[in-house]
């Protein structure tokens, strides 16, 4: 509405300039002197309007766009109050601060100041703050307590811990929008998870890092804990957060390389097993269906599952990678990580007997344990249970040597004796 | 009329150019300044005397824009920084952390084909050591390189930055007893000698040089310490601090009272300062003195406390909501039947198969008994953890 107006204004001046310069020229025998001032007043005021034009201009401030022009009017009326309240006297950055860290941020991003900056300016000051309280809450300190006492403290003092390390994150989410921590982000700084969570971009891989670091003190609660479901029960809250923040394909490909760093530490000759990049990570998949590593495996290198497989789940994984690798490589595999195995194999090579006679006897080994397993669960008197075990263990036994002709003093036999001798354990 | 029109109009027509001329001298002599920075900000960099209130008021009428503090130069984004007021711990704040994350990013950058071949890596040898010989290092003195280079620009490296709150490790609980003041003093002279510690350690020493020099300076330390407390406040620091009184602080589950512990600690105090000159370690002569000390009831007390097998039960039973008393009755249950079965293993008077059947049925009873007091949930747990005991005591 504004613009056209001017836009009109102009348009009708035009008319009037044309006719002053027509009237000029209608009259050529006025006096010189009269006409050669009006001209230089002319250009001179030209000049002058000109000169004050460009000085209005460049001495007016460009308007940076500013965060308040993207954000809410609640937002924009607590910023425009608090620019409102700044003496006038004070320096630009004094004009910012403000005790009210939610305020602090607010003027910082009204500023144009970069998310990040925002952050790394008032992350601290939110430590600090919560530091003081963290302070006031120390360990307890009666040195000479006895056990109960001194337990009793501790927990609460865990619990106060928490407690305020949740509204610590609580007010850091309100004033940073994410729940930032300093120590998930010095580890980010520090590149000290580089070599696990490298595969994520470096933005998603800070994020991760701040969550896990807020779930540590959880994590260290649980980890000698003998409750699954409270080991179960944090890492899925780990695992939820982690999942708004990371694509389903990017959360699986860090699940698997956490299990994978905890699978070849146990089993520290799978890399002689000859398997191909793809299959390694399909293999580490069945892995992640029978358990999930925790976070520390990928963040600190440390070993831990979230719980550890039965002998069933055990079971079901060598099934599933046998039919991933075919017979003749899943026995590769099996040397590589079966100790027991990769004696059985190199004592049938030396008798020049075929590499399949290992998995048959892989194979008996694997059935009389599980039936070992069924027969010490049944609700049977253990006088019956150790009958039918040494039974089962004879039984083995005739089969083994049936398949490999082994004798009773054979090293096939002697390789093979302590999983025969554990059968027949109730 | 016209002429003094245009004298006046030429005079105007002078200072405007002027003023132009100004302006633009001014963009030309301070290449580093903003654009739009407040002219005041640029007088605070020239002149220690302040600015005239009405000039301030001028300048600081606009708000700061962030756009005209950044730079791509770290030193032009803190000049215009400091220029516009902000405090130097924020300074450091913003450009420590703004550096740090640029080498990162780098690091991640470092890292990526590694991540793109993670799998076939994986594949043929083990990643973590693969990563630690070819990459640790490397990522390692990137992100170590804006060390030097924050120093030169804000005075002071990452590490000393981070170090400068650090503060002491001595807890608490070994100094309460002590007044405000002389806590204090403690805690920075442990701070002082922690940092001299922490240099002897990592100069590059022998391990005999290094081992004298920190026995040297612990000799000092103490001695300040006596300096600060008085005897009875050392005497009891160093009971506090002692390898007797953090053992006694791991006992588990036993409640004693200040004065057993107490006695307890100077008793292990006097076993430890007697050993050190000892080559063998004489535990029966310690029990004996303990149990003088503490009487028969309360040192089988104190036996099962300081029992790695009782943690383990006490553990699951608090963990599952037990009452903590299941724990010693089923660390006394164990006590007997492995005594109840060593005998039967024992006995020449029975031949092998009754002495099965014997341990058959204690194994038997003991695990009923464990399963009834701690329920079949924790006794699954604890049978996968602790519990092997009961399956040994039938193997004959």
């Amino acid at each position: 509405m504004h613009l056209s107006e001017t836009n009109g204004r102009n348009r009708k001046a035009k008319p009037m300039e044309t006719s002053e310069l027509s009237r000029t020229r209608r009259r050529p025998n006025a006096a010189q002197p009269a006409r050669m001032t009006r001209l230089f007043l002319f250009l001179s005021l030209s000049l002058n309007l000109g000169l004050l034009l460009f000085l209005a201009l460049v001495t007016q401030r460009p308007e940076a766009v500013s965060a308040t022009q993207t954000r809410g009017p609640i937002l924009r009326t607590l910023e425009a109050k608090h620019f409102s309240a700044r003496p006038a006297h004070a320096s630009p950055w004094a004009q910012l601060e403000s005790d009210d860290l939610a305020v602090y941020a607010s003027n910082l991003r009204a500023s144009g100041c970069p998310s990040e900056t925002v952050r790394d300016i008032l992350l601290p000051l939110i430590d600090e703050k919560f530091g003081h309280l963290e302070a006031s809450v120390s360990e307890p300190t009666n040195f000479w307590a006895n056990f109960s006492q001194r337990r009793a403290a501790a927990s609460a003092w865990v619990e106060q811990g928490i407690a305020l390390r949740q509204q610590k994150d609580k007010a850091i989410k309100e004033i940073l929008g994410f729940e930032w921590s300093s120590e998930g982000l010095d580890q980010a700084r520090a590149s000290e998870a580089a070599g696990s969570v490298g595969c994520l971009d470096y933005d998603s891989a800070e994020k991760l890092l701040c969550i896990t670091d807020r779930f540590n003190a959880q994590f260290l609660r649980v980890a000698s804990s003998h409750r699954i479901d409270r080991r179960s029960a944090i890492y899925q809250k780990w695992h939820d957060e982690i999942s708004e923040i990371l694509s389903p394909a990017d959360l699986e490909e860090t699940e698997l390389r956490g299990m994978l760093m905890i699978f070849q530490r146990r089993n520290p000759n799978l890399c002689s097993a000859g398997l191909s990049g793809s299959e390694m990570r399909q293999l580490m998949t069945f892995r992640c269906e029978l358990s999930k590593a925790f976070p520390s495996a990928l963040i600190a290198g440390d070993n831990e599952l979230l719980q550890e497989p039965d002998s069933t789940g055990e079971r079901q994984f060598l099934v599933k990678a046998r039919g991933l690798l075919g017979d003749n490589r899943f026995i590769d595999y099996l040397k590589s990580c079966d100790a027991s195995f990769e004696k059985t194999l190199a004592a049938l090579e030396q008798e020049h007997a075929p590499r399949t006679l290992a998995l048959q006897l892989f194979d008996l080994r694997q059935e009389a344990t599980a039936r070992a397993q069924e027969i010490r669960d049944m609700p049977v008197r253990r006088a019956e249970k150790r009958t039918q075990l040494v039974a089962l263990r004879q039984s083995a036994l005739e089969q083994f040597t049936a398949f490999s002709n082994a004798g009773t003093d054979s090293p096939l036999l002697r390789i093979n004796e302590e999983w025969l001798h554990q059968i027949e354990i109730p | 009329m016209s002429s003094r029109l245009l004298t006046f109009s030429v005079c105007l027509n002078l200072v405007l150019l002027g003023a132009t001329g100004y302006w633009a001298a001014s963009i030309h002599s301070g290449g580093n300044i903003p654009l739009a920075l407040p002219a005041t900000n640029r007088q605070t960099e020239t002149s220690a005397v302040p600015a005239p209130a009405n000039v301030a008021i001028e300048a600081t009428a606009t708000p700061l824009r962030w756009n005209e503090l950044e730079s791509e130069d770290y030193a032009i984004y803190i000049t215009n920084l400091r220029k516009a007021g902000c405090p130097e711990p924020v300074l450091r704040r913003i450009i420590s952390a703004d550096l740090k994350e640029l080498y990162a990013r780098k690091a991640f950058a470092l890292v990526k084909e590694f991540h793109r071949d993670f799998w076939e890596i994986a594949a043929r040898e083990n990643v973590r050591y693969y990563y630690d010989t070819t990459l640790a290092q490397r990522v390692k003195a990137l992100c170590e390189e804006p060390d030097p280079l924050l120093k030169e620009l804000v005075g002071g490296s990452i590490a000393e930055l981070s170090r400068a709150s650090a503060g002491s490790s001595l807890v608490t609980h070994f100094i309460d007893f002590l007044s405000a003041a002389k806590q204090q003093q403690l805690r920075a002279l442990t701070e002082r000698y922690e940092v001299q510690q922490e240099a002897v350690r990592q100069a590059d020493l022998s391990p005999q040089e290094e081992k004298s020099r920190l026995a040297q300076l612990r000799l000092e330390m103490e001695s300040e310490q006596a300096q600060i407390l008085l005897p009875e406040e050392l005497a009891e620091y160093q009971l506090r601090r002692s390898t007797a009184a953090c053992e006694l602080r791991a006992l588990c589950g036993v409640d004693f009272s200040e004065t057993e512990l107490r006695n307890l600690t100077k008793t292990l105090n006097d076993y430890h300062h007697r050993i050190a000159s000892q080559a063998e370690p004489d535990t029966q002569t310690l029990d004996e003195k303990l149990e003088s000390v503490l009487g028969p009831a309360r040192f089988t007390d104190f036996s099962r406390a300081r029992s790695t097998g009782y943690r383990e039960i006490y553990e699951v039973v608090t963990d599952f909501g037990r009452p903590t008393e299941t724990a010693a009755e089923i660390f006394e249950m164990r006590l007997a039947s492995e005594k109840q079965s060593d005998q039967i293993r024992a006995d020449k008077n029975r031949p092998p198969e009754e002495k099965q059947a014997l341990l058959d049925e204690l194994e038997e009873q003991v695990e009923q008994g464990v399963r009834t007091r701690l329920g079949a949930e924790a006794y699954q747990s604890y049978k996968a953890r602790g519990g092997l005991w009961i399956n040994s005591l039938g193997r004959f």
